[in-house]
């Protein structure tokens, strides 16, 4: 098939080579005419039927859909959490008080304060976007107690933007975060106006 | 096949190449090419180090990452592309392109455009569309010249003086036809100024629409523009035949036939219509082999002369370009699994595979491309080939730094986002944990990226000097001669698609079908069908303010770090609250579901914090976040609203199908005024100035006040100890 008409002086390896060569020349680019590598075709081949398979499956076979996946297993992690909340929501004065005696309660109520609660309510409970913790008012209880406190960080209060900590901390964490707001209770410390009801001299 | 007789030799015509269009193209490459690639490497380092944001509006991220994507997208590979298609395709049809006066349009109407997106996109005048950020007059500029670049093509085509077209001309005929398309149906919108505009579809529409175009633009833009100059410059580079003919035709069909459909695999687990979302995966996969029949191509053509990719750079590039190709044609499927999408969709995953192809793919071969084309263009020879070789290691380096941090922070950041203990708590509820902990990525990210531009910077210099010491130009171009198109038969016995090649008319006709069905096939039903504009009473169109401070949210670019959809999974409705509904989106114009959550979601922040949050939050979200990455937003205290377009705003929303009354519209500046009064009744409690009322940050309070709320009600409360 080799002609004269060439320009181009392309490379050409062997015998078998120049038989493939197609009569094609453009601006001195030719083209052989290798079949196609038989791996590719079944590739090729395979991401097609996959691709249809796949269509059917989930559109015409009654897959289960994203939708259905996902409440079956929000359903699963849903029956935890209810069963977490029963846990967290069941406060003993005397358990609570027992765990204020470990070793590790200032320290745990330090880094839960800090991680969680120190973005609204800054340095030592002083309050910035949240209220101040060291005054004698409370926006959230009527009474300062460690159940009334342990219940409102629990459950929050959306409007105000206080968040419910039940879903994110676990009942130790929420130990320690009523711990810290008892340790800086009546402190007084300088910082936002009191919010709240006066509820203690 | 005969010689060229001497009867033929008096029909022998004369002609020469416009090649000083060609070098126009080739250094608004270089140029573009060094600013896309710095604008990228500056905000790398944003990420790394928040404060490069410089509390400065022009210099926030949310602002340069549009204009770093576009500068690489349309400014630097835009370039690279009418370089390479104007030189290749003049030689591919022994023919002067049809007009040089076109050409010139051309270049300069690109690069007005290119000033154009420079001055707006930092300015945050934006659609806030991925990679198709510019406002609708920029828009119609990109329209007018790609159509003249495609009447300048296609009448060259006509005069050409080879009778069938080469495998790199159809390519350019599919990405001009497509690229025309795709630009003009997705920034479809109505302006209500000079520089600001409503996109015509809203919500899931708008959605499907934006990433039939985005993922598109890679396919068109990218990808096929590309695949048309790796099947010029390979070759002749290496001296050696295309691997395989019958390669070509089935992997060029197939590739923009399936290509087309691929798109709604940006929106898996979104509220998209689930088939939508599985047609869009399937034809992923399927997408696989028509990619890698062009790497083959590409790579086999190498074949034999292996020996010579070892020593000669131009050679390294083009390797190295089609081997990236492959790699990123592999990861992209990978990727459109739904499984494997749950985990790497918004996380840096994706960032990565975006930059193995366009550092990999595009700037490789661009490279390449440069160094063959650049000496032949100026005759003479490279300046240096020692300097080409240090641009290569320096790059490739780069880019595997860019690519293993990236999938090292994309995996880590996926698994800790979805990370459930077995209490049924978040491991990680605190978003920002996410975020520090993969900062150190960010730092390696940003020096790979440095490597990448220092490379590039060598290749300036390079051409620089190549160009400084070549031999003073000619005043005359030089002279072809060919036979005239008539002189060239058609050739009859290389089968149909031979002949389909003799007829470009027809071919592009052809080609224009094929990427037709699928735009038509996915799209249409979404545009005449109530499956996508899911109504429920409950949502209402937003409030004039909340109209005002979503159009600060668009122009600041936020959709570029947070994403407002929930995705149907556990740990994101316990992260965010409520999965995302598609009635939600209706009144969204643009959409804005983003891609890449830097920061988290924001669909449901509504009522989540009080408006004291976001007051502190927007001046410095180190105060309520520590550790954040965010930039201050300091002149949003300071710019007011601008209450003289609020009613505008309005008409166009409720001409585009926002059921306001006229009543509404006509008293939508004392609402807005009412509205912002409430916000700053609140404020002032804690503090606030009231002459704070006036401002934008109050707009944009209102509007993320308002997001989500709808139907986000928490479903279940959790119950009082007491």
């Amino acid at each position: 098939m080799s002609n004269n008409k060439r320009t181009a002086d392309n490379v050409i390896l062997n015998e078998e080579e120049r038989n493939l060569l197609l009569d094609h020349d453009y601006d001195g680019i030719e083209e052989f005419d290798y079949p196609l590598p038989s791996w590719w075709v079944w590739t090729f081949i395979g991401g097609v039927v996959f691709a249809i398979g796949y269509i059917y499956f989930y559109n015409f076979a009654g897959a289960p859909t994203l939708r259905d996946e996902f409440d079956q297993k929000l359903a699963k992690v849903e029956a935890i959490r209810e069963e977490q909340r029963k846990l967290t929501g069941d406060f003993q004065l005397a358990e609570f008080q027992a765990w204020q005696k470990g070793e590790n309660a200032d320290q745990m109520a330090a880094e839960v304060y800090e991680e969680n609660c120190l973005s609204c309510h800054e340095v030592g409970g002083k309050g910035d976007i949240g209220p101040n913790l060291t005054d004698a008012y409370w926006l959230n209880i009527k009474e300062v107690t460690p159940v009334k406190i342990f219940s409102f960080i629990r459950v929050g209060n959306e409007d105000n933007g206080m968040p419910a900590w039940a879903d994110m901390l676990s009942k130790e964490e929420l130990f320690a975060a009523v711990h810290y707001v008892l340790s800086v209770k009546g402190k007084n410390t300088p910082g936002k106006e009191p919010q709240g009801e006066k509820l203690e001299d | 096949m005969s010689t060229v007789t001497q009867a033929q030799e008096k029909d022998l015509e004369v002609f020469s190449y416009d090649d000083k269009l060609t070098k126009m193209f080739v250094i608004a490459t270089l140029i573009w090419g060094v600013i896309a690639l710095f604008l990228g490497v500056w905000i790398a380092f944003e990420l790394a180090s928040w404060k490069l944001n410089l509390d400065l509006p022009w210099f926030t991220f949310g602002r340069l990452r549009p204009l770093h994507t576009n500068a690489a997208i349309f400014a630097f590979v835009g370039n690279a592309i009418f370089a390479g298609v104007y030189y290749s395709t003049q030689r591919l049809l022994k023919t002067r392109m049809a007009s040089d006066l076109l050409g010139k349009i051309h270049f300069w109407g690109w690069q007005i455009i290119i000033v154009g997106a420079a001055i707006t996109l930092p300015l945050g005048l934006s659609q806030a569309k991925e990679y198709a950020e510019l406002e609708w007059p920029l828009d119609i500029a990109v329209a007018v010249i790609w159509v003249t670049f495609g009447v300048n093509f296609f009448l060259t085509l006509k005069q050409r003086r080879e009778r069938h077209i080469y495998v790199a001309i159809w390519f350019y005929i599919a990405t001009i036809l497509t690229v025309a398309l795709l630009y003009v149906v997705n920034n479809l919108a109505i302006p209500v100024g000079l520089m600001k505009s409503y996109s015509v579809f809203a919500g899931v529409q708008d959605a499907l629409v934006q990433w039939w175009y985005g993922h598109n633009a890679v396919a068109f833009f990218l990808t096929t523009p590309f695949l048309g100059l790796m099947y010029y410059f390979v070759p002749k580079a290496i001296n050696r035949p295309v691997y395989s003919y019958r390669l070509s035709i089935i992997h060029f069909w197939s590739l923009i036939f399936v290509y087309i459909w691929a798109g709604p695999h940006h929106l898996l687990y979104s509220t998209l219509p689930e088939w939508v979302q599985t047609v869009g995966m399937a034809f992923s996969i399927a997408l696989w082999a028509p990619s890698w029949g062009g790497m083959i191509n590409g790579l086999l053509t190498l074949r034999g002369a292996w020996d010579r990719v070892r020593k000669e750079p131009i050679l390294k590039f083009l390797a190295t370009a089609v081997t990236f190709y492959g790699m990123s044609t592999f990861e992209g499927p990978l990727l459109s699994i739904k499984s494997v999408n749950s985990l790497a969709h918004f996380t840096d995953w994706i960032v990565g595979h975006v930059h193995s192809g366009t550092i990999g793919w595009n700037y490789m071969l661009t490279s390449g491309m440069l160094y063959y084309m650049v000496p032949k263009l100026w005759k003479t020879k490279i300046w240096s080939e020692r300097l080409a070789n240090i641009q290569f290691w320096s790059a490739t380096i780069g880019l595997l730094l860019y690519i293993m941090s990236m999938w090292t922070a994309g995996i880590t950041q996926g698994l800790m986002w979805r990370a459930v203990d077995e209490t049924g708590k978040l491991v990680y509820p605190n978003f920002v944990e996410t975020v520090v902990k993969i900062i150190p990525m960010y730092w390696v990210r940003a020096i790979g990226g440095v490597l990448v531009l220092f490379g590039f910077v060598l290749l300036v210099y390079n051409v620089y000097k190549t160009i400084k010491l070549a031999p003073k130009e000619e005043t005359e171009d030089e002279k072809f001669k060919a036979l005239p198109l008539s002189a060239s038969p058609l050739d009859e016995h290389g089968g149909k698609h031979r002949k389909l090649e003799g007829l470009p008319l027809v071919f592009s006709v052809l080609a224009f079908v094929a990427i037709l069905v699928g735009s038509v096939i996915e799209l249409v039903p979404s545009l005449v069908s109530n499956q996508f504009i899911v109504k429920d009473e409950r949502v209402k169109p937003y409030s004039p303010l909340e109209v005002m401070g979503r159009d600060v949210y668009v122009r600041e670019g936020c959709y570029v770090c947070h994403s407002q959809m929930i995705r149907p999974m556990v740990a994101e409705q316990l992260r965010y609250g409520k999965v995302s509904q598609a009635a939600e989106y209706v009144y969204d114009r643009p959409f804005q579901w983003g891609s890449r959550r830097i920061g988290p979601d924001v669909h449901r922040v509504g009522g989540k914090y009080n408006h004291m949050w976001h007051y502190r939050h927007m001046l410095n979200p180190r105060d309520v976040t520590p550790g954040s990455i965010m930039p201050n937003y300091p002149w949003l205290y300071k710019n007011k609203i601008k209450y003289s377009v609020v009613e505008k705003k309005m008409k166009v929303l409720a001409a585009l199908g926002a059921p306001y009354s006229d009543d509404e519209i006509n008293n939508s500046v004392a609402a807005a005024k009412t509205q912002a009064q409430s916000i700053m009744d609140e404020l002032a409690k804690d503090g606030v100035d009231a002459k704070m009322i006036n401002k934008e940050i109050i707009a944009l309070i209102a509007y993320l006040q308002r997001l989500g709320t709808d139907l986000g009600g928490v479903e279940d409360e959790i119950s009082s100890a007491e």
